[in-house]
């Protein structure tokens, strides 16, 4: 029995590593996503878009060595929660680097398009701010902490204000037509992924969240129906007699 | 949805199975009560009633509440009964499908709560056209996938899960967006993306629908990656 | 690492040794009352001294003290030995823990057995590091197979790092263990870099004019017409010119490179500001641009005042260059602790962040075209960073695309005089610097 806890355990701290090590590779795409966008390498997009293969082929692996976590090892709770917590996060990791995939797709569609340095500057702080998110993420994930991980919906305001200001310049750019309509639109794009980077790094906070302690964002919603149909059942009582 | 009838069922092994059933047709109820605000959703954006957003707020507390007492339900049967196989498969898919259907939720309430917002909505008429035909795809194609669900149909599935994001619709509506000359362009462009960019996930979450649907029925890792795509 | 293996068997053999030794010496004493014991005793020490291969003591047969004197020198020169082993052990992993790269050695069954300070980086890693953490793994596997590996490894950081790692597999096959080394390449790479560009750019920067010239006279020789005569004649002056600027620049550089400071002397902040504000003056007017600067009273650097001025003249010139019309440029300088910090700010086009690490080298240019434009020799910043080196100061630069740059400039202060007034009430010797330059109108 102890042996087999053993294994278990080894496995679990397994798909762990393997989490981060998918998580390395989304976080190396921001930098280098942003890079090749910002320098027109049309060869470093068509390497990275070919790169997401490795991402997927080991979101893949995670998964599959999960559901033989569960099927063969019987885990209890807090174990069990691990486990589903890795397979969420092979979902969000995964979608973050194909939103960088998009970006390099993007940087091919506006290939030598004049962007004003502006809108590199904000290119490049929204990519610095996706990346840092997403490192704090995996920092909540890898340290159990959990007031990290419910913290990091705060810190995803910058970029949201960042993506905010982006879409501003884009449209002042365009207006003082320094930015062609094609561009203006595949730039806006390109500003979404950003932010979606950050609402999965958010998501993976509250998994971790979820993972430490238990609860689910859901509950809320969960408790504040409850306390509804409490109080229903209040008002019927008092209006019956 | 019949998973995995066992044919050496004692009472207790009966008891296993349906509640495996059971399983699988509370996922397909959560599935409809997102429909319902998805709906919802859609009549909030094209009239801007009130009445109907507090409606969907209220909604989106029962599809929480499903939620969490879905992924109890699973739980409870993965520790039970140490499934295997198909059975295995059905819970994991349902530990899947499940934050998806609450995720589109989330994202129909996102474009909900822009209602207070309407007038900047329908600003610019050709944006707020796109706006309704992606609304009008997302919901097709998370109809589809709660269909496949529901009936295992592996083709149907099939095509839900190739569905190629609609890249068309949101490209669209930044080209109108940035045609529109109006004072209050940035206000009306940042409400307009939020919405945008809601269905267009809502499309994108019901093309992995579909790719869990796939799994489930096939068993087959492959139909994973096809959901990575 | 096989001379770690050896000196580990020899420690086990000691142990072995002195266990063997003590047995025999026990069961010698136990026998030593018997007289007619003693042949006997003497025959199982000498089988025993045998065995071991030591040296017997020769002459007449008196008994078995002179074997136990043997068998304990054996056993002292081997605990010796075995301490001297101990501490060669731990001199090796002093020096493994001294190499900038990561060691990772691996027993056949591929558990980490071996590791020294710089691979701490990679076990357990998170990040960027994990990637370079799974690669070893990777490579050390084919490596116990029997097969070298190396792959370079790119990481875009923030910072961006270069790696190598190499495994080698080490001891005989299939029992064996294996090595791997991680080298961080990046400083290598980037020297690689300014060397080449060093060379491609100084060949560019004074063939072109020079070819331009020789181009220009050719086409003189043969015009007539005095007016385009002279529009040649203009340019080839401008090319010559420019040639001439890189060329001082270039000299300029190499003295300063030298690092001669000659004698440090007490040099006033506010006098290097204005001269500097001064010479950029006629091209921040031509351009639309307010330059403004702010110096405190009293503030001394110790150093050479005409590679100070050369140094600030440098930042200003660039920060004119790359500010739009109608722009302004910043100079500060306030006294901190025995530092004076002197900033220049603009808000002009910015420098993209992948480029600020190169921004000091010779020749770098983030932006060629805009450099051409306005004829910059390329050689300005790394002026500026010699300059510093020279007065054992440091400069810094923030930037944002967009949004400006700020070099600042830390230089040490000059001693306080030796008079032993408090220098906060006092000017530094000398007339009273001006406080400041009165900003630059904008031009009408």
């Amino acid at each position: 029995m102890a042996e087999q806890r053993k294994t278990f355990h080894q496995e679990l701290d397994e798909i762990r590593d393997e989490i981060v090590q998918l998580a390395a590779l989304v976080s190396e795409f921001i930098p280098r996503g942003t890079e090749l966008l910002l320098a027109n390498d049309m060869r470093g997009a068509l390497s990275l878009i070919e790169a997401d293969d490795e991402i997927d082929a080991l979101t893949l692996r995670i998964e599959e060595q999960c559901y033989h976590v569960l099927a063969l090892q019987q885990p209890m709770a807090s174990d069990l929660r691990s486990i589903v917590t890795a397979v969420w996060l092979t979902g969000e990791l995964e979608r973050s680097g194909d939103l960088m995939v998009n970006v390099a797709k993007a940087a091919r569609r506006i290939y030598g398009a004049n962007l004003d340095p502006r809108l590199r500057g904000l290119i490049e702080r929204m990519s610095e701010e996706a990346a840092r998110l997403m490192k704090l993420a995996i920092d909540a994930y890898v340290e159990r902490n959990a007031s990290l991980g419910a913290a990091l919906d705060d810190i995803d305001d910058t970029l949201d204000q960042l993506h905010r200001d982006y879409i501003e310049a884009i449209f002042e750019s365009h207006a003082d037509h320094h930015l062609g309509l094609q561009p203006a639109v595949q730039l806006a794009l390109i500003g979404r992924y950003y932010e979606r980077i950050g609402d999965h790094a958010v998501n993976i906070g509250q998994r971790v969240q979820y993972m430490v302690t238990g609860w689910l964002p859901e509950q809320t919603g969960a408790a504040r129906l409850r306390a509804r149909a409490d109080g229903e059942v209040d008002e019927g009582d008092t209006s019956s007699p | 949805m019949s998973p995995a009838a066992s044919a050496d069922g004692g009472p207790a092994r009966q008891h296993y199975t349906a509640e495996l059933e059971q399983l699988a047709l509370q996922v397909e109820m959560m599935g409809v009560l997102v429909d319902q605000n998805l709906e919802r959703m859609r009549d909030v954006l094209r009239g801007g009633d009130a009445s109907t957003a507090t409606q969907a707020v209220a909604a989106d507390d029962r599809i929480d509440a499903m939620n969490v007492s879905l992924m109890e339900r699973c739980y409870e049967l993965l520790r039970r009964e140490a499934p295997v196989a198909s059975d295995l498969r059905l819970i994991v898919s349902v530990l899947r499908v499940t934050p998806e259907l609450e995720r589109i939720g989330d994202l129909a309430l996102r474009v909900v709560k822009l209602q207070p917002d309407h007038e900047l909505l329908v600003a610019v008429p050709r944006a707020f056209d796109v706006l309704e035909t992606m609304a009008d795809h997302a919901i097709d194609r998370y109809r589809d996938a709660l269909r496949a669900w529901s009936a295992l149909d592996l083709d149907l599935a099939d095509r839900v899960a190739a569905e190629a994001p609609p890249g068309v619709a949101a490209t669209q509506l930044v080209e109108a967006l940035l045609a529109y000359g109006g004072t209050d362009g940035v206000a009306v462009t940042l409400r307009t993306m939020v919405a945008g960019q809601a269905l267009d996930r809502i499309a994108d979450h019901a093309a992995v629908l579909g790719a869990r649907v796939r799994y489930l029925i096939t068993g087959d890792p492959d139909h994973l990656a096809a959901e990575v795509r | 690492m096989t001379r770690t293996a050896v000196l580990a068997m020899a420690e086990g053999a000691v142990a072995g040794l002195v266990l063997v030794v003590a047995l025999v010496v026990a069961v010698a004493a136990w026998w030593l009352g018997a007289a007619t014991e003693r042949r006997r005793q003497r025959a199982v020490l000498a089988d025993s001294v045998r065995r071991l291969e030591l040296d017997e003591p020769t002459g007449p047969d008196d008994g078995p003290e002179p074997l136990v004197a043997v068998l304990e020198r054996a056993v002292r020169d081997l605990r010796s030995e075995g301490e001297l082993s101990a501490h060669a052990r731990g001199r090796l992993q002093e020096a493994m823990d001294a190499l900038p790269q990561a060691v990772l050695i691996v027993d056949a069954s591929g558990e980490l057995v071996e590791r020294n300070a710089a691979a701490e980086t990679f076990v357990a890693a998170r990040h960027a590091d994990a990637l370079v953490e799974a690669a070893v793994a990777e490579l050390l596997d084919a490596a116990l197979k029997g097969e070298a590996a190396s792959r370079t490894i790119d990481l875009f950081g923030p910072p961006r790092r270069v790696l190598v790692v190499t495994t080698t597999p080490l001891g005989p096959e299939g029992a064996g263990t294996a090595v791997a080394v991680v080298d961080d390449i990046t400083e290598r790479r980037r020297l690689e870099a300014v060397r080449t560009d060093f060379v491609a750019n100084i060949s560019h920067e004074l063939k072109t004019p020079v070819g331009a010239i020789g181009l220009l006279a050719e086409t003189l020789e043969a015009e007539d017409d005095p007016e385009v005569v002279e529009r040649l004649a203009l340019r080839i002056q401008n090319e010559a010119l420019r040639v001439g600027r890189t060329i001082e620049d270039l000299l300029d550089l190499s003295r300063i490179e030298l690092g001669e400071v000659s004698v440090p002397e007490p040099v006033e902040v506010g006098r290097i500001v204005d001269e500097a504000v001064a010479r950029i003056r006629p091209a921040a007017e031509q351009a639309g641009i307010t330059v403004t600067a702010s110096v405190p009273d009293a503030l001394v650097v110790a150093g050479d005042r005409r590679q100070l001025t050369s140094a600030l003249s440098n930042l200003l010139d660039n920060a004119v260059k790359y500010s739009d019309r109608g722009g302004s440029v910043e100079v500060d300088a306030v006294g901190r602790d025995d530092e004076v910090v002197l900033t220049v700010a603009d808000h002009g086009i910015g420098i993209p962040s992948r480029d600020i690490e190169r921004v000091f080298e010779r020749f770098y240019r983030v932006d060629q075209a805009r450099s051409r434009e306005t004829g910059g020799t390329g050689l300005g910043l790394a002026i500026v960073r010699h300059v510093v080196a020279n007065h054992h100061g440091s400069v810094e630069v923030d930037s944002r695309l967009g949004e400006g740059s700020t070099f600042t400039l830390v230089l040490p202060a000059a001693p306080a005089p030796t008079s032993g007034e408090v220098r906060d009430d006092e000017p530094a010797a000398g007339a009273p610097a001006p406080t400041s330059s009165p900003p630059i109108p904008e031009r009408l």
